[in-house]
């Protein structure tokens, strides 16, 4: 047998919303068969007697009807009490809980603009890049494995309107002194730079920094921009911005050769900037970095200064030049000058090409791979010399050198390293060199010169 | 070139903490991977060069729409709807799939209009396709709340677009509790649609017209615009904009019919709070089909469901319906009914929320999140997550309490699929049983394979 | 810990001081100075005139959120705390005042096509010590230090010349001369920017109006230099005025 109550609450409004809520809280009371909390609406009063409550007559639609049917032995308090509760308007806990973050790159624009740094995965980095591109924002595109045709359409879509898009597989940038990616921390001066190449790009940031000549601004644009494919559109983007910034007086693009045809492109646009250009191309029988940034301070009036060496090697018993490599631009410049300098079989390796990097992060970040072939190497006294880069900055891992030092001091052979950084970047270069130089390495800040030594080196006692 | 002010970063934490080092705001997207397999289409979409345009030019020609209730007449006369001839919500469907409510409401629809004398007679009749025919409101013009069975005797409400003069059109809404839109046929159904059909329609007609003729006819995108701003969310609570046409109305009812008529209609309407949603419907019918048919533009043009299936059409791929199984409401229910007695959702109420408002507006209707046992801030976040996956926000129909920002507007299928959030539909629960009617209301999403399949369609049309 | 941005010489100042206390000589919700080694520090939230001498806390609305209660601060390691808070210098800005080259200069001889009406304060100054619109070590004498508050206004109009001669790169040793006392007669903030001024160091109000200086953007650069502080900005300009006017003069 069950038992019926009905009550009726005169003045006691609630919304037809949270009156459903109480209802199935008191539902779920143990003992109660079934229970309706409901304004006395004509629509509920047809539905309580339908159910089989008896309401009492002359109830009007302002009116709380409490109908609630208990099993034998069901607690009629304990059914009203969840009413109660239920009524009771409730504090929100979470009311001051923050927004969500945002999604997508789309609606993090949608409310004001910023600069773009795109880091997904390859095959979702041109979507969230064109997010960029359609709230009129300016992009740096870090991840690499995007297809070539993507970054032909989102370029040809930035030069459309007027915008910049920096990578893909872009890994340094400086935009107005703030560095994106794997960039040194710099002073702002009167040298700008466009890149194809990260640590290219560092190395000069390094140079130019050692020499006292600030950087407000380096604009990567990826490996490809100057490709025949891609034909340089970010570069001459990149050469627009630099010009009609009047702080900067000189403009070093650093680059693989181009193709011909894009070559021949840039140069007739560089020909119609107020700024001068110059062009830094990395490849055989061209001048290596150093030397370029050489020239950029003759042309500032800047005198050269001597660069750095701290701590000293000795030859060993000669043999051909191991270069152990985590910036691709470091790796093949120093394979330039040794092959340049000494025809024997030289190996020279990248840690960052892809081969290395597929489900691992950079070297710069995770040094694991690297660190296992210096030991190998350093033991092996088939080895003439090891020639290493550690690249420090913004986004580089905290200290190198301490995972670095263990792994050279026992070294049988002569190591070289350059150490590409600034003074103000986060890893204190002073200390790094230092820590390096007292493991037995000879430190060297322009990895061209690091090269000719490691080829002197490796020539061994004889 | 100056420092950024501001930096978008999207992926690796560790370059967005390198940015943040230097003393630069850094917003950090919530990037996670898209929906499985929809790399390539998404790509291929994105690099469409119409698409920008395109989806500015929808968004922009449905938000410049005004819906205007110019007039009340029956099917027969306004779609040439024919005798055997039903309409019905959601994306097309035969006898043989369609569920109980909306069998339901056919076989009180056939007997409404006297091709059988009961009811249940008329389940042979479908079964043999003698003479009856069904087709989708979508394809008239026209929108249907739940089951939307409409019939050539039913009357509609007319919106029109003045500037184009284009219209839709929708029944006039039952009432709660037992009705055919929730798939009952009993005979106080069949009455009371007579009554609608008798009296009430064309009480309407005169109101409407001599509203329309005398002062301009009623801005129903007005009160859309003003019942946001009094708790409605013009899906699931309708209150103040029933109330508000009723305003606009109740005059020129009373001045041209019959005194006692005039005032059981007022009674109707003004008893039955989601009076007003059925002309909700057709406005946003009517703003969402002034962005239809924009080759490239990958914006959602409706949402509907028939009660088995869930299908939309997007601008850039014509008519076409891309459909998924119709998934079961969470919310409560009403009396003794329990999950087992709903059948999945059903409806083209859901053109609502493909234009704003609804799920979309659940923070200016804080109430409805109580449907399921949810909270104020639930609602808050649910219109913020829908603009994670909309093209803009609408101006003229804000939230006040979020700062009065439009409501999220022009739902994009790549970003549904970019995001994996799915747009959400405030609902009633029809009974899977014909018959039964209403078992109760909540919240429900669209099945999420038909984004892709959208999406896959816009990367073909794209190629 | 909030990262902030630092002209160049802020950093190397806080780098070159020993660890240990740093006294706190001005504390608002927008701005905390103190005084490393003789030498006034900021820290500036973004609402703050970000002067010369400033680090930038680019990211915090309001410091009071950031620092409560009666906090000290400190230096350690070439980094300034306040309270629990570490501010460590992740950017170097440029401050140094854009070059304006001679045709510029020479450009007009009323350079201002709209001069934004300096408040009353500044122009009854102007009137009373700068009659005849001429800066000497004499006036500059007279400047330094006169005026209220922070920074006295005679020491606005004394930066805003110096700063100009900078960006022309025309020396002003006579002036520096004087300046060079400035500890002793005016706040050490002031003193910090004069200091500054000398170096060619300004706020980016100042830097944009240089870099606008008879173009169609004058005017609203103009307006927003005036817009700095309650006179100090309008100050500057005064100063910078009277400096354009004698170097085209003496050209």
């Amino acid at each position: 047998m069950s038992t019926d109550h009905v009550t009726i609450r005169t003045g006691a409004y609630a919304d037809s919303v949270a009156l459903l809520q109480v209802s199935r809280d008191v539902q779920r009371v143990p003992g109660v068969a079934t229970a309706q909390v409901a304004m006395a609406t004509p629509l509920n009063v047809e539905v309580l007697t339908g159910l089989g409550f008896a309401v009492p007559p002359g109830t009007t639609p302002n009116d709380l009807v409490v109908a609630i049917r208990l099993e034998d032995g069901g607690d009629l308090d304990q059914a009203i009490a969840a009413v109660d509760v239920g009524l009771t308007p409730t504090r929100s806990a979470g009311a001051a809980r923050e927004a969500e973050p945002r999604r997508t790159t789309g609606s993090a624009l949608a409310d004001s603009p910023g600069l773009v740094l795109v880091s997904v995965p390859g095959a979702s980095a041109f979507v969230e890049a064109m997010d960029a591109l359609d709230a009129g924002c300016d992009v740096m595109v870090f991840s690499d494995n995007v297809p070539v045709a993507q970054e032909v359409s989102l370029k040809r879509t930035a030069a459309e309107r007027g915008l910049l898009v920096m990578g893909p597989d872009c890994g340094t940038a400086v935009v107005g002194g703030v560095g994106l990616g794997f960039a040194n921390a710099t002073v702002p001066g009167p040298v700008g730079i466009v890149a194809a190449s990260g640590t290219g790009c560092q190395q000069v940031l390094a140079l130019l920094d050692h020499a006292g000549v600030g950087v407000t601004s380096a604009l990567g644009v990826g490996g490809r921009d100057l490709s025949a494919d891609v034909g340089g559109t970010s570069t001459i983007e990149a050469l627009r911005r630099l010009d009609a910034d009047d702080t900067v007086e000189l403009v070093l693009v650093v680059s693989k050769p181009p193709a011909p045809e894009v070559a021949a492109r840039i140069e007739e646009f560089a020909a119609t900037l107020a700024t001068p250009v110059e062009l830094a191309l990395l490849g055989p029988g061209q001048p290596d970095l150093t030397e370029a940034v050489e020239r950029i301070l003759a042309g500032l009036d800047v005198q050269v200064p001597d660069w750095p060496v701290v701590g000293h090697a000795e030859p060993g018993g000669g043999g051909p030049v191991r270069g152990l490599f985590v910036g691709g631009t470091t790796c093949q410049e120093a394979q330039l000058v040794v092959e340049s300098l000494d025809p024997r079989d030289h190996t020279f390796v990248d840690f960052g090409d892809d081969a290395y990097t597929q489900g691992r992060a950079h070297p710069m970040i995770d040094p694991t791979l690297r660190l296992e072939e210096v030991r190998r190497a350093a033991s092996d006294p088939g080895t003439g010399a090891l020639l290493l880069d550690v690249v420090l900055g913004h986004g580089a891992e905290p200290d190198p050198a301490a995972l670095l030092a263990p792994a050279i001091t026992d070294a049988a052979v002569p190591v070289v390293v350059t150490v590409v950084g600034t003074r103000l970047d986060p890893q204190d270069r002073d200390r790094q060199v230092r820590v390096l130089a007292e493991a037995g390495a000879e430190v060297h800040l322009s990895n061209a010169a690091a090269a000719r030594r490691a080829v002197e080196l490796a020539r061994g006692t004889r | 070139m100056r420092a950024p002010d501001r930096v978008v970063a999207v992926g690796a934490d560790l370059l967005a903490e390198a940015v943040a080092g230097q003393a630069v705001e850094v917003e950090r997207v919530d990037w996670r991977p898209p929906m499985a397999a929809t790399e390539a289409d998404l790509a291929t979409v994105a690099a469409d060069p119409r698409r920008h345009d395109a989806n500015r030019q929808a968004v922009e020609a449905m938000l410049a729409v005004t819906a205007h209730l110019v007039d009340v007449a029956p099917a027969s006369e306004l779609l040439g709807l024919e005798r055997g001839q039903f309409l019905h919500a959601g994306p097309p469907i035969g006898w043989d799939r369609a569920p109980g409510p909306l069998r339901g409401a056919l076989m009180g629809g056939a007997a409404l209009e006297g091709l059988v004398d009961d009811p249940e007679d008329a389940v042979r009749l479908f079964e043999s396709g003698d003479g009856v025919s069904l087709e989708p409101c979508h394809h008239r013009g026209a929108v249907g709340p739940m089951a939307g069975v409409v019939t050539p005797s039913m009357w509609m409400f007319v919106l029109e677009d003045l500037a184009s003069g284009r219209r839709t059109y929708c029944s006039l809404n039952e009432g709660l509790g037992k009705v055919l839109r929730y798939g009952a046929y009993g005979p106080e159904v069949l009455e009371r649609l007579r009554w609608m059909g008798d009296v009430l329609g064309p009480l309407l007609q005169t109101a409407v017209r001599a509203v329309r003729d005398d002062t301009g006819p009623v801005d129903v995108t007005g009160i859309l615009t003003q019942m946001l701003q009094m708790g409605d969310e013009a899906h699931n609570r309708n209150r103040a904009g029933t109330l508000m046409l009723l305003r606009d109305l109740a005059p020129a009812l009373v001045s041209h019919g019959d005194r006692s008529q005039a005032a059981e209609a007022l009674r109707f309407i003004g008893g039955n709070d989601h009076f007003f949603l059925n002309l909700a419907m057709p406005a946003c019918k009517l703003a969402l089909d002034a962005g239809r048919d924009i080759p490239g533009s990958t914006m959602v043009v409706a949402m509907a469901r028939n009660g088995t299936d869930f299908g939309i059409q997007v601008s850039g791929t014509g008519d076409e319906w891309f459909t998924g199984p119709a998934q079961l409401a969470d919310g409560l229910f009403l009396g003794d009914f329990g999950p087992d007695d709903a059948n999945p959702d059903i409806g083209d109420s859901a053109i609502t929320e493909t234009a704003g408002i609804g799920g979309f507006a659940m923070a200016t209707a804080p109430a409805i999140v109580r449907f399921v046992g949810g909270t104020v801030p639930d609602a808050l976040a649910t219109t913020r997550r829908m603009g994670e996956i909309t093209l803009a926000a609408n101006p003229r129909w804000s939230v006040p309490v979020l700062d009065f920002t439009g409501v999220p507007t022009g739902i994009d299928v790549t970003r549904v699929c970019r995001t994996g959030i799915l747009p959400q539909i405030n609902t009633g629960m029809a009974g899977k049983q014909a018959g039964v009617g209403q078992v109760g209301a909540g919240l429900v999403t669209p099945p999420a394979e038909i984004f892709p399949k959208a999406l896959a369609r816009l990367a073909a049309l794209a190629r | 810990m909030i990262p902030v941005a630092a002209p160049r010489r802020v950093r190397e100042r806080l780098h070159a001081v020993p660890d240990g206390p740093v006294p706190i000589l001005h504390r608002s919700p927008q701005a905390i100075y103190v005084d490393v080694g003789g030498w006034c520090v900021g820290v500036l939230a973004p609402r703050a005139a970000q002067v010369p001498c400033g680090l930038r806390a680019t990211g915090v609305a309001d410091l009071d959120d950031v620092v409560s209660g009666d906090p000290a601060a400190y230096v350690s390691c070439g980094t300034l705390h306040v309270g629990s808070c570490a501010l460590p210098v992740g950017r170097i800005v440029e401050t140094y005042v854009p070059r304006v080259r001679r045709e510029v200069v020479l450009k007009k001889a009323t350079p201002v096509t709209v001069q934004a009406t300096p408040p009353a304060t500044v122009a009854g100054f102007a009137a009373s010590h700068l009659a005849d619109r001429r800066i000497d070590a004499a006036t500059a004498d007279d400047l330094l230090g006169r005026g209220e508050g922070l920074t006295p206004l005679g020491d606005d109009v004394l930066a805003g010349w110096l700063a100009l001669h900078r960006a022309a790169g025309v020396p002003t040793p006579d002036v520096e001369e004087v300046v060079r006392g400035a500890t002793e007669r005016t706040t050490l903030l002031s003193a910090t920017l004069l200091d500054c001024a000398q170096h060619g160091e300004v706020l980016p109000e100042y830097a944009a109006w240089l870099r606008a200086l008879g173009t169609d953007e004058e005017p609203a650069r103009v307006r927003a230099l005036h817009a700095v502080g309650a006179t100090s900005g309008a100050g500057l300009h005064l100063g910078a005025t009277v400096a354009l006017d004698s170097l085209r003069e003496a050209a």
